[in-house]
């Protein structure tokens, strides 16, 4: 018989709903799997084993009295580091938050514990979310679960990496470029990256707000659309959210089977590919096909200026919104007294890796007197062209398929200090962020050597129906489910 | 009207106005209290006020309503849309090292544009003819834009040098204030003073401040001196240092114009104990505020109806206030304006009204009398800040009224009307109450009179006697009705009676 | 390319040591060198205002309602009051200006 820590949430919590067994129960099995697995992959920053046997007992005894206890009842939820949690430390993976905890919780987290949900502890990433790999953390990388020498993939390395090595069932992710999908396709998890605005940003740490989203990361689509249900939905303490119903359904595969989805092929970026992870996309192709759906090759010819256009923005944002920081009224430790202001700010703020630092450097660059002509304002123009590139595209497919990943997982340490090579690894999934639409990365299969791929999904603004519709479909087809690391 | 300075030197003064939105319950993003005048340090803070990571500006709509008021005050235009952009620089007592603004070079974001407002001009005197020819200066409003003020900073020790660190209260960060950009129209220090003694009456009007709160407007000047280079002076705590440091500043320039030395184009900060202007920063790095669009704030729409609306929901302003108490009320301009030059005056007679309806008579003691005794007490030193006040006097409207009506309708002589006004200043009491004390008192009655006569006489039966040979005897009965009635009696016709009742017995 | 390193550390208010000065330098060319790409596109037969960017919109009459949060007596929920660091009387201690 499978542990409970290998099952999926959905059947856990049926279980404790049922009274099969208690939450406290399931949450001791879930914390000894943490403790045994953890200090291998480095996925969590800090643990809150207490606060969730706290929290487990108390749904515990709801569900003795009958009280209602939500969709996610006595499910552990791994929040990436920069989500706030009340009471938690919430680091960013930075020397300069390391002391700072936070008062309050992000609205995905006060819906996560209004639903049932219990935080179990807060997940390793790339600082402020300025990667591609989960290096740059500091914590030390996050490891792939299917080979530890292996990057995780970034900058939600954690969320994906606890999730995909069976410690916890569902995590929160934040996607700025990627960060949600991109390491869901190396740790073969499944990792959506929700419409702009459909999810509330307040108590994300942001890191480019016109790009960024909160999302959730799971090891199967039913576990996914109950938790993006809990998350999705306008927020009065987010003004870029949309009032909208947001009630995502999964639909059993004969209701799917005639909806005949049209699916257009960015054969470019396949083609652009490693050999292996296009040949998987292919097998992908192939699945949507057997299933009904309609397929043709298309491409989006501005897509040779995104990456340009959103490293341009994502600095310029970050450069402002990582302002903040001077150590002065919270971060680590360490007093203003006998500095003069200047050396007071650029002294604290050295503490910033030096990822981080560069991207600081370009965002300042780029918005200083002269340039914003040049640069942000170029950016945001090549921007609103692609979403019309976009439009055009989705009036006539639904769903538009590619690589998550142009490349199979690597070495850790192998593009470490390589900006530019880095960058070129979010070609494909930054197109969703520039445009503000939803995308998702479904795993898709291994290479020949075991490591994981993952096929990504594109859908307009709001359609995350479809992109769930097409990966009930995905995984009815090849159960994916079975691919899990032996660690 | 560019006037030309003694050096034949073209003088151009433009201001940047910082108005706080005092009238409002919270601040501009966060739902902390407005009024952070009576907190402890640091009590009147929340996540987003305090730049809290992960917390998102969330905008006032009041404030944007207030912000519009002025801006039509002000004649500008107001778009349909407008936004926000972060100007970054870093300082201690910016919470998030950016402030949250507006800002026109790359779209059209502020919530005005493109204004100008006429100031009606200080009266002068009655003896002063040219009064009424006297041209209204306009002064055009470049932008009005709706921004987050920082927090403070303070030190233990007056000398800077001394502290080893800073404090820093946030209560006032992210309270709303609108910064009001004029063309550099102005030409001489004392037109900024009238412009300024105007536009805080206006706030008043608009009731969207408090302007007798302590830095609730704010003023930086720019000054620049025969087309030279602009120089910006900031940190002016008063409007009576904006005069100086114009001053200050006009002389600096001509020194360095005599000396052919270059005026810089810079930012200079008014030091008040000096009474100079310290430079402080060059333009080159103030040009660095990479401002860019706040992305955690949406475009707001403002909608076509949005300006009719809030305009249908604008108080009278002192121009048109100006114009009915003229046209309506046929008051002369002078006394017109001196009434509406402060709201609280104004409010004043418009209450006065209430009681008695009658404009011309009411403005006449308000302007001529009450004003008079204000000032004297202003002179004494009792009032300061920026607005003087009616307070000190325990005046209600109703005692104007009264005296008012006295007069007019009771035809009361007006140098006793006057007595009786100042009585009432001074006592509180009502003018017709006063008036009907005055009346009981005064013993003019015969049949009164004759009997405290007779009292004395009975008590001093010697007098008759002596009256036949002294005729100093009728002045010193008099002198003992007098003591009696405390001087209440008329003395001829006491006399009179005197001289009866002695004669008679 | 005439990007003063130093210059744009100091406007970042961020200390690099010198010895990584010339590595962080050329990190910031090699990136840079990556943005002109933008220079090859052209706009030249779009139209684009610079109001039809992908800036979200909002309706006046959705934005927030003037009104203080309730005080914590009255709402009877305690917030967690968040500790600022290196305080004195309440003020936070900030560096000489």
């Amino acid at each position: 018989m499978r542990s409970l820590y290998e099952l999926p949430a959905f059947v856990v919590s049926r279980k404790i709903q049922d009274q099969e067994i208690s939450a406290e129960e399931y949450i001791s099995i879930i914390i000894e799997r943490i403790k045994e697995v953890d200090s291998k992959v480095n996925s969590f920053t800090s643990l809150n084993f207490e606060g969730a046997l706290t929290m487990s007992r108390a749904i515990d005894k709801k569900i003795k009295e009958g009280i209602n206890t939500g969709l996610l009842t006595g499910i552990p939820v791994g929040i990436k580091d920069n989500i706030s949690v009340q009471g938690l430390k919430n680091t960013c993976a930075s020397r300069m938050l390391s002391e700072y905890v936070s008062p309050y919780d992000a609205t995905v987290v006060s819906k996560i514990k209004e639903q049932g949900g219990i935080i179990i502890g807060k997940l390793n990433m790339d600082e402020f979310g300025m990667g591609t790999t989960s290096e740059y953390s500091s914590f030390g990388p996050v490891r792939n679960p299917w080979d530890l020498e292996y990057v995780a993939g970034g900058s939600s390395g954690g969320s994906a990496a606890s999730v995909a090595s069976l410690q916890i069932p569902l995590s929160l992710g934040s996607d700025t470029g990627g960060s949600i999908r991109c390491p869901s396709s190396f740790c073969s998890v499944i990792g959506i990256k929700p419409t702009y605005g459909s999810v509330s940003r307040s108590g994300l740490i942001s890191y480019s707000n016109s790009l960024e989203q909160i999302g959730p990361i799971a090891r199967t689509i039913y576990d996914l659309v109950p938790i993006l249900n809990v998350i999705s939905g306008e927020d009065p303490k987010d003004n870029t959210t949309v009032h909208k119903k947001y009630d995502y359904q999964l639909n059993t595969i004969d209701n799917l089977l005639t909806k005949k989805y049209k699916v257009g092929v960015l054969n470019e970026f396949i083609d652009d590919s490693e050999i292996e992870v296009a040949r998987t996309s292919q097998k992908k192709v192939k699945q949507l096909e057997d299933y009904g759906c309609e397929l043709e090759d298309t491409r989006i010819p501005l897509a040779d200026y995104a990456l340009a256009s959103y490293y341009v923005i994502a600095t310029a944002e970050a450069s402002s919104n990582l302002s903040r920081y001077d150590n002065l009224r919270y971060g680590y430790e360490g007093s203003p007294e006998g500095y003069e202001w200047n050396s007071y700010f650029s002294e604290s703020r050295s503490k910033f890796g030096d990822e981080v630092k560069l991207r600081i450097l370009l965002g300042s660059y780029v918005l200083s007197a002269g340039y914003f002509g040049k640069y942000y304002a170029k950016a945001q123009t090549i921007r609103s062209m692609i979403k019309r590139e976009f439009d055009i595209l989705f009036n006539k497919y639904d769903i538009l398929l590619l690589p998550t990943m142009p490349v199979l997982p690597f070495k850790l340490g192998e593009k470490i200090s390589q900006p530019i090579e880095q960058y070129n690894l979010d070609v494909y999934t930054i197109l969703a962020n520039l445009a503000g639409l939803t995308a998702i990365s479904i795993p898709a299969g291994l290479s020949e050597k075991g490591f994981p791929i993952g096929v990504q999904l594109i859908a307009n603004a709001f359609d995350e129906q479809k992109l769930i519709d097409a990966a009930v479909i995905l995984e009815r087809a090849e159960g994916f489910e079975k691919w899990i690391p032996r660690i | 009207m560019i006037s030309k300075m003694k050096t034949g030197q073209v003088l151009k003064i433009g201001l940047e106005l910082h108005c706080q939105l005092t009238n409002l319950q919270t601040k501009l993003f966060c739902d902390c209290l407005s009024n952070y005048r009576n907190s402890s340090p640091n009590e009147n803070t929340c996540p987003i006020c305090l730049g809290l990571p992960g917390t998102l500006p969330l905008l006032n709509k009041k404030a944007v309503e207030f912000a519009s008021m002025i801006c039509m005050a002000f004649n500008c235009n107001i778009p349909e849309k407008i936004s926000f952009y972060r100007k970054n620089y870093f300082y201690p007592d910016l919470p998030k090292n950016y402030q949250i603004t507006q800002y026109n070079s790359y779209e059209l974001s502020s919530i005005g544009y493109e204004g100008a407002i006429e100031f009606v001009g200080e009266s002068k005197s009655k003896t002063d003819t040219s009064a009424d020819d006297q041209e209204r200066s306009k002064v055009r409003i470049a932008r009005v834009q709706l921004e987050e003020d920082p927090g403070k900073i303070t030190y233990e020790e007056d000398k800077s040098a001394v502290n080893n660190y800073s404090l820093i209260d946030y209560n006032r960060a992210g309270v709303s204030l609108v910064e009001i950009v004029t063309e550099p129209d102005f030409s001489s220090p004392l037109a900024v003073r009238t412009f300024l003694k105007e536009i805080v009456n206006l706030f008043e009007y608009l009731g969207v401040t408090d302007p007798s709160l302590e830095g609730s407007v704010r003023c930086d000047v720019n000054v620049s001196l025969g087309g030279g280079k602009k120089v910006e002076i900031k940190n002016i705590s008063s409007f009576k240092e904006v005069e100086k440091s114009i001053y200050y500043e006009i002389t600096r320039q001509k020194t360095l114009i005599m000396h052919d030395i270059d005026v810089k184009s810079e930012t200079r900060h008014w030091d008040e104990k000096r009474k100079v202007t310290v430079a402080a920063r060059s333009k080159e790095e103030e040009e660095e505020y990479r401002y860019f669009p706040e992305p955690d704030i949406p475009r707001i729409i403002l909608g076509s109806k949005f300006v009719s609306r809030v305009r249908a929901t604008l108080p009278e302003l002192p121009i048109e206030r100006l114009k009915r108490y003229t046209d309506v009320y046929k008051i002369s301009d002078h006394t017109a304006k001196i009434l509406i030059n402060d709201k609280r005056i104004s409010d004043f007679f418009e209450e006065s009204l209430r009681y008695y309806k009658s404009p011309i008579e009411i403005s006449n003691w308000i302007v001529n009398e009450l004003l008079t005794k204000i000032n004297e007490k202003d002179r004494q030193g009792i009032s300061d800040h920026n607005v003087r006040g009616l307070d000190f006097l325990s005046v209600l409207p109703s005692q104007v009224a009264e005296v008012a009506k006295l007069v007019e309708e009771k035809s009361l002589n007006r140098n006793i009307a006057r007595d009786i006004f100042d009585k009432s200043i001074e006592s509180g009491t009502s003018p017709l109450k006063i008036i009907e004390n005055l009346e009981i008192e005064k013993i003019s009655d015969e049949a009164s009179i004759i009997k405290i006569i007779q009292d004395i006489l009975n008590s001093q039966p010697q007098l008759i006697e002596q009256s036949k040979n002294n005729p100093n005897v009728i002045n010193y009965v008099l002198g003992l009705i007098m003591k009696e009635t405390r001087g209440r009696v008329n003395p001829q016709i006491a006399m009179k009676l005197i001289k009866e009742s002695l004669e008679a017995n | 390319m005439g990007t003063d390193i130093k210059k744009l550390c100091a406007l970042a208010k961020l200390e690099i040591p010198e010895q990584n000065i010339a590595e962080i330098s050329g990190k910031v060319k090699e990136v840079l060198l990556m943005f002109d790409k933008l220079d090859e596109f052209t706009t030249e037969g779009f139209e684009i205002k610079s109001t039809e960017d992908l800036k979200f919109e909002r309706a006046f009459e959705n934005l927030r309602d003037d009104r203080p949060r309730p005080t914590l007596e009255s709402s009877g929920k305690t917030r967690p009051k968040l500790k600022l660091k290196n305080t004195k009387d309440g003020y936070v201690l900030g560096p000489r200006i």
